[in-house]
């Protein structure tokens, strides 16, 4: 019972650069970059880049925009490294804070596109089964789209991203019972919108 | 939630499903093992877990959008000790936009990329029709009384190429723009000098 949900498509926590080993912290490449290492700044873009990313992609409900934001986010964090004070928050944290603000900045009004590509979530096998998970994903896409913003980042950060309680907290300047409410709240909405495709999913099982 | 680690009650066990779904991977670490200890001595819990799994089970059918290789390369690229130095003296939006690489997987880069070759094709069109004769001959070469020009009078006319084609020879000049230094502009779009 307690295996996590059935994560098909996105396992959780997220392996990788935010759970994994880390040779040399973040801190420690960026007095690399800022003394001219290009190495360091391929680790840093490595280790970072997929999570802000993601992250980007799924506020903004668009890939190419997500990516969009990404970009300006690192291209920010090049003209940080050299003033960069390692006693801050840390760079995961300042990276997601770009990110969010150039998201805010980034929103528009219109609804997202909705997902036409079956290439993440095809089933070879059964067409029937992938057009379903389309459908699902769709209306998860614009329930999350629907969100108020804070909800939204909380969601995303914390359940796609692997964030704790108390680093999605100090991201958003608010308290860990603050984000236990946003949470709370964005999944209440977020059952209501979705309770016929989460039934439908589950059936599956 | 505080630091000091309290017994496990439904209520905050319903708090933490409600806020973090039925993973428990995602509950906070001092009160994970408390939580899970609790679940297996309540019917009510697990029953709260297994409605938490739904909405789970929904945002994880979510596809996951990796960032594609040209945003990757694109951000290495953008990294190069002397743009390093330029972005902290010239904070403002000229070097940001010198920095600023286009990626084609971007719709309104792709629209803005369209924009740019169509109007270069209108303006070579337009060129060719209204150049001088100076800077673009096309004559038949049977023609009796044709005098070729002179190498020296091709290169005052920036003759960058001959060609022969068919019964027509052609004269092009260099399109590329020239400051008035001589040297062409149409260098690395990505330097821009600091001022």
């Amino acid at each position: 019972m307690l295996d996590g949900g059935s994560n098909k498509n996105w396992p959780t926590p997220r392996p990788g650069p935010m759970t994994g080993e880390v040779d040399v912290s973040d801190d420690a490449l960026l007095a690399q970059i800022a003394a001219g290492d290009i190495g360091a700044w391929g680790t840093i873009v490595d280790r970072h880049l997929p999570a802000v990313s993601r992250y980007a992609a799924s506020v903004l409900g668009d890939n190419a925009q997500g990516e969009d934001v990404a970009q300006e986010t690192f291209i920010r964090l090049m003209k940080k490294a050299q003033t960069w004070e390692a006693n801050g928050a840390g760079l995961k944290s300042w990276l997601f804070r770009v990110a969010r603000n150039l998201c805010i900045d980034h929103k528009r009004k219109k609804r997202p596109e909705p997902i036409e590509n079956a290439e993440f979530i095809g089933d070879p096998v059964d067409g029937d089964a992938t057009n379903r998970r389309i459908d699902i994903a769709n209306t998860v896409k614009l329930a999350l789209a629907e969100l108020p913003e804070r909800q939204q980042t909380a969601i995303v950060l914390v359940h796609y991203e692997g964030f704790s309680g108390s680093e999605a907290a100090n991201l958003l300047d608010i308290s860990v019972e603050a984000v236990e409410s946003l949470l709370a709240r964005a999944r209440r909405s977020l059952r209501m919108a979705l309770k016929p495709d989460a039934a439908e999913l589950l059936g599956e099982r | 939630m505080s630091d000091k680690i309290e017994p496990m009650t439904l209520d905050r066990l319903c708090e933490l499903i409600d806020a973090y779904g039925a993973a428990w991977e995602r509950w906070p670490d001092q009160e994970r093992d408390l939580a899970l200890v609790f679940i297996t001595t309540s019917a009510e819990a697990q029953g709260l877990i297994e409605e938490a799994q739904l909405l789970d089970a929904a945002l994880d059918s979510l596809p996951t959008p990796e960032p594609s290789a040209v945003l990757r390369s694109s951000v290495l690229d953008a990294y190069t000790p002397s743009k390093l130095i330029a972005a902290n003296e010239n904070h403002g939006l000229v070097t940001t936009i010198a920095q600023w690489r286009p990626r084609s997987n971007s719709s309104w880069h792709k629209a803005a990329a369209a924009t740019v070759m169509f109007g270069v094709l209108c303006g070579v069109g337009v060129s060719q029709v209204f150049a001088p004769a100076s800077t673009i001959v096309i004559v038949q070469q049977n023609l009796p009384d044709f005098n070729p020009p002179t190498a020296d009078q091709l290169l005052q006319n920036d003759v960058a190429a001959l060609s022969l084609g068919g019964e027509f020879l052609a004269i092009t000049t260099d399109t590329a723009l020239q400051n008035e230094n001589g040297n062409d502009e149409a260098g690395d779009d990505s330097e821009v000098p600091l001022t």
